[in-house]
């Protein structure tokens, strides 16, 4: 994806052939993006504030919630440090084998969110996994945890902040940190004073991404999840339940706090998109 | 140069950043991402060969005793001396002295363990993924993921040229909703889509109208992985599109050519790259999508059921090694596919620049 | 602050950038490293300032007052080092940037707020930029913020000041005034200042001394007007301003030119522009020649001539002498050398020749 949007101005008078095209791109946007969202809201509202309210207010919806955020609490803040991390390592330095580093950094966006779960799984299993009969041993319960979904979800949001902040960091280059250095900064002065304030609205972007994915992963999260009703169920799985038990108005209701985040997320993309080209 | 020796530089924090880097990098990718190339290799090695002993005796024969019930017998180490007056052997898994006549096997040597594993694991592999229910999978899913692909060039190439070339209403608001189907959980995409193909949902029916199921049809796969897949191809060409604003078209016709002969000669090549890069992305994204897809496919096996799903049944059925087997052919096959893919067309494109 | 430079190797890969580089400067002159691109110049000041580790050899060292910096990193050795393009803090105003180098001393050496923001002012002041204190640098001109580079360079009082190309990214007109500018700064404020630049113009007009560098060694060096005036090399008189090369040979003892022209004569004379004489009639030692251009729009009188060889020759003549005998296209002349040089495979030669 690219972040360097810019709308061409457009100055041409509308021929036919335009006028066709841009139509049937709106009625695509509708049929395809505006109407599933609206079905969700109108499905989760449609029976009025109260049943929303009543339904999100159930305990095992709550705790469906408490468990989300709990899990991006603790990934979003790992893989923002990591994400700098190794941002600088591989954005700030020429080495051998950083082009290596950095199509494995990619991986996770490459691998099926069925078979990221598949993973840990076969390394972390209470049976057969290659440290589940060892953790197992020692009262470790990784898997069908909360742990579980914590490792899952860390996997499969681990390459966003990086992602953005690689090609952001390769850009600038590293000559304001030599002047800071030159100027008598030390290392963490440098870093906090020239390099971060240079690269946030890029980390934000990424911080924004990884979030939302955090607080919506099925998949992976499905495959770890004990699926246990108010202890590891998440938001997204929650749904799942509620819907396969036919608890449509629940399954929307709750449904509809994660479109809202999403519509948030894109909001926020869209505007950080535009602080980015502006500069910085 | 050696690996990981990076060219002078006077920044600070390059060996702790490059070593907290590989140390997160194996943790969370390598390692887990290792279990599946490792498990499927070794998914022979579930049985062990074993000499049977009779009388104190070795015989010829192997025996093959499951990996995970070795306990249950007394079993001495291979090349032990059964003629002696005492041997060593594990006796319900823990070592002891027995005499030779309560040794029930010895075990193989490590070469005929390697060997039978491979010989046993090639065709074991090979049933999994050649069985009925696992191909017919991977024909709904790669069918589906390529019809969506196809279907996600011409309606993603629409969108893209109405937001670069054309003064639409809203154009901000358009732009920012592309990205929706990156931002919603999947499993809210996909009980949205069961909503809105459902035989009573908005658009089922009225295709109920035309004759047309698309609810628990390959049709409604195919349509839950065009949504997800749109994005990717309208955020590959945006860009593309935009830098190559009009001269080019307009250098084309001002040389005789119609609008039309000017974008199928000139433009479209000129845009493959990004159109190959959307359509390859899209196509990945819907053969492992998952949550997008189950709740409208019906999963009925062999004819609705997509490859991430039967993973899944194989998981809830402590079928390790299926879903192993099953997972890591879906992985080489797509990443053969997206590999080729580029490959061939960045070759085409190298032919066509000179 | 004196620099001494002993015995500096670089090698990047392959690439030996740095030949065995050794040089003094004495407290308080304002020096000029002047070379091609790729001569290494420029990895001399990243070497001095400590941005770039010279190779472990026996004697390496950079000595600052007789004292070595080998050892300190770049954030301790206080050198102000302006950079090609500025590195200016893209997110910092222009206050901000100059106090940089104040505001992260430890707390023990700090200065107060109001002593950060008195010499911010009184620098801003000195590089005229008083009313821009509190702009962004996207908001400044390449010239205003080659001062304000300068500027911050200055706040943490450096013992030596390192400018790399500092007029390399302005154009013709602010490069000229800048020029005076920073000679004008550097006689006021005496800090001992290197910069780099591939200008010999620049580097003529403004350094009390020139290092003539070329594939990583030093050619030459010393005060501006002896390297012009007696360079010791082709390289260093080719470079430091136009010549005229002739191509020829030695025989018996003695440089031969404008006879047959060999293949690859191992004699050259180098001649400036205006050391020439332009003659009516032959006279020995003259250089017969055709004018085919005469160009008198500027400050000098520019005239292209074709010897017998075909090759083109330049004269640069002042007005008044062009005045007292001006030629004019397709006239037969003949050029007598007034000063000249010759080299033998690069070195200086001294010794009788013929034309």
């Amino acid at each position: 994806m690219s972040n360097t949007k810019t709308f061409a101005k457009v100055n041409e008078a509308p021929t036919l052939f335009n006028v066709v095209i841009g139509i049937f791109a709106i009625l695509i946007v509708i049929l395809f993006l505006i109407l599933p969202l609206g079905l969700i809201m109108k499905e989760a509202f449609g029976k009025g504030l109260k049943v929303w309210f009543g339904s999100i207010a159930e305990a095992d919806t709550l705790a469906a919630i408490r468990l989300t955020l709990l899990t991006t609490a603790i990934v979003v803040p790992l893989n923002t440090v990591f994400g700098i991390i190794m941002a600088w390592a591989l954005a700030k330095f020429s080495f051998k084998g950083r082009t290596f580093l950095i199509s494995l950094i990619d991986m996770p966006f490459a691998v099926s969110p069925i078979v990221a779960g598949l993973i840990f799984i076969l390394l972390l299993g209470p049976r057969n996994g290659w440290f589940g009969p060892w953790l197992e041993s020692h009262g470790i319960h990784l898997v069908f945890s909360t742990a579980g979904i914590v490792i899952a979800t860390l996997f499969v949001t681990f390459p966003f902040v990086a992602r953005e902040l690689i090609p952001l960091m390769r850009e600038q280059g590293s000559e304001e940190e030599q002047a800071a250095l030159s100027l008598g900064a030390k290392p963490w002065q440098m870093f906090w004073k020239v390099t971060l304030p240079n690269i946030k609205w890029g980390l934000l972007y990424g911080v924004i991404l990884c979030t939302a994915r955090s607080i919506g992963e099925f998949g992976a999260v499905s495959v770890v999840s004990g699926h246990i009703r108010g202890e590891t169920n998440t938001l997204p799985l929650h749904v799942e339940i509620l819907y396969n038990e036919y608890s449509f108005t629940a399954a929307f209701a709750a449904a509809s706090i994660l479109s809202l985040v999403a519509v948030v997320t894109i909001v926020l993309k869209s505007l950080l998109e535009r602080r980015i080209n502006k500069g910085g | 140069m050696k690996f990981f020796e990076k060219e002078h530089s006077v920044l600070p924090g390059f060996r702790p950043t490059l070593g907290l880097t590989l140390f997160y990098l194996t943790l969370i990718v390598l390692l887990p991402l290792s279990t599946l190339v490792i498990n499927s290799a070794a998914i022979g090695f579930d049985e062990v060969p074993h000499y049977p002993v009779v009388d104190g005796k070795v015989t010829g024969e192997l025996k093959y005793l499951p990996i995970g019930a070795l306990d249950e017998w007394t079993i001495a180490r291979a090349g032990t001396d059964l003629s002696a007056a005492g041997v060593k052997a594990l006796v319900h898994g823990e070592e002891a002295e027995v005499t030779p006549a309560a040794v029930e096997y010895v075990e193989a040597p490590f070469g005929v363990k390697l060997w039978s594993g491979i010989c046993r694991g090639i065709p074991k592999f090979w049933n999994i993924v050649t069985s009925e229910r696992v191909l017919a999978s991977f024909r709904v899913t790669f069918g589906t993921a390529l019809i969506a692909a196809f279907a996600n060039l011409f309606l993603g190439g629409v969108i893209a040229y109405a937001l670069v070339r054309i003064r639409l209403p809203f154009k901000r608001i358009i732009d920012a909703l592309i990205d929706l189907p990156f931002a919603m959980p999947t499993a809210i995409c996909g009980i949205a889509m069961a909503t809105m193909y459902a035989p009573k949902g908005p658009v089922g029916a009225i295709a109920e109208k035309f004759g047309v199921k698309i609810a628990f049809t390959p049709l409604g796969i195919t349509l839950a992985m065009i949504f997800i897949g749109m994005p990717f191809v309208v955020r590959a060409l945006q860009p593309a599109l935009e830098d190559l604003g009009h001269e080019l078209e307009d250098a084309a016709m001002s040389l005789g050519a119609s609008r039309f002969t000017a974008w199928r000669k000139v433009v479209i090549p000129t845009l493959s790259p990004p159109l190959v890069t959307g359509f390859t992305l899209a196509f990945a994204r819907g053969l492992g999508e998952y949550g997008t897809v189950i709740f409208i496919a019906g999963n009925t096996p062999l004819k609705t059921e997509v490859t991430s799903l039967l993973i899944v049944t194989q998981l809830e059925q402590f079928d390790y090694a299926g879903a192993t087997a099953i997972a890591i052919t879906m992985l080489v096959i797509s990443l053969v596919l997206i590999f080729g893919i580029n490959w061939f067309f960045s070759r085409r494109h190298h032919h066509a620049g000179g | 602050m004196s620099i001494e430079i002993k015995n500096i190797n670089k090698t990047f890969k392959d690439f030996r950038a740095l030949h065995n580089v050794s040089l003094d400067i004495p407290t308080g002159k304002l020096v000029a490293i002047l070379g091609p691109s790729g001569c290494g110049k420029t990895t001399l000041l990243r070497i001095v300032a400590g941005l770039e580790t010279p190779d472990p050899v026996a004697g390496a060292d950079i000595v600052f007052d007789g004292v070595s910096a080998s050892g300190s990193p770049v954030n301790r050795r206080r050198v102000g080092f302006v950079f090609q393009h500025y590195a200016l803090f893209r997110q910092m105003t222009v206050f901000e940037n100059i106090a940089f180098g104040l505001r992260v001393k430890p707390r023990s050496e700090r200065p107060s707020r109001e002593e950060i923001r008195q010499t911010v002012h009184d620098l801003l002041e000195l590089v005229q930029l008083s009313r821009l204190g509190d702009r962004y640098p996207d908001q400044l001109s390449g010239g205003q913020r080659q001062r304000v580079a300068l500027a911050r360079a200055l706040a943490i009082r450096p013992k030596v000041l390192l400018l790399d190309e500092p007029f390399g990214a302005l154009d013709a007109q602010v490069r000229a005034s800048l020029r005076r500018w920073l000679r004008n700064l550097h006689d006021s404020i005496h800090v001992t200042s290197i910069f780099v630049t591939h200008d010999q113009e620049e580097a003529l007009e403004v350094a009390d001394e020139v290092v003539v560098m070329n594939k990583g060694r030093i050619e030459q060096s010393g005060e501006a007007n002896d390297v012009f005036r007696h360079p010791k090399s082709e390289f260093v008189m080719n470079f430091l301003g136009e010549v005229n090369i002739f191509h020829g040979r030695f025989e018996d003892d003695k440089a031969v030119f404008g006879q047959v022209r060999p293949p690859s004569g191992e004699a050259k004379m180098l001649v400036r522009p205006h050391d020439f004489d332009i003659r009516r009639v032959a006279a020995s030692g003259g250089i017969p020649a055709e004018v085919i251009r005469v160009l008198t729009a500027g400050s000098i009188v520019k005239i292209e001539l074709l010897d017998q060889q075909k090759q083109v020759l330049y004269v640069h003549q002042s007005h008044a002498e062009y005045g007292r005998n001006p030629v004019r296209v397709l006239d037969q002349v003949y050029l007598l050398p007034k000063s000249s040089r010759i080299f033998r495979n690069g070195e200086d030669w001294v010794g009788d020749y013929v034309i």
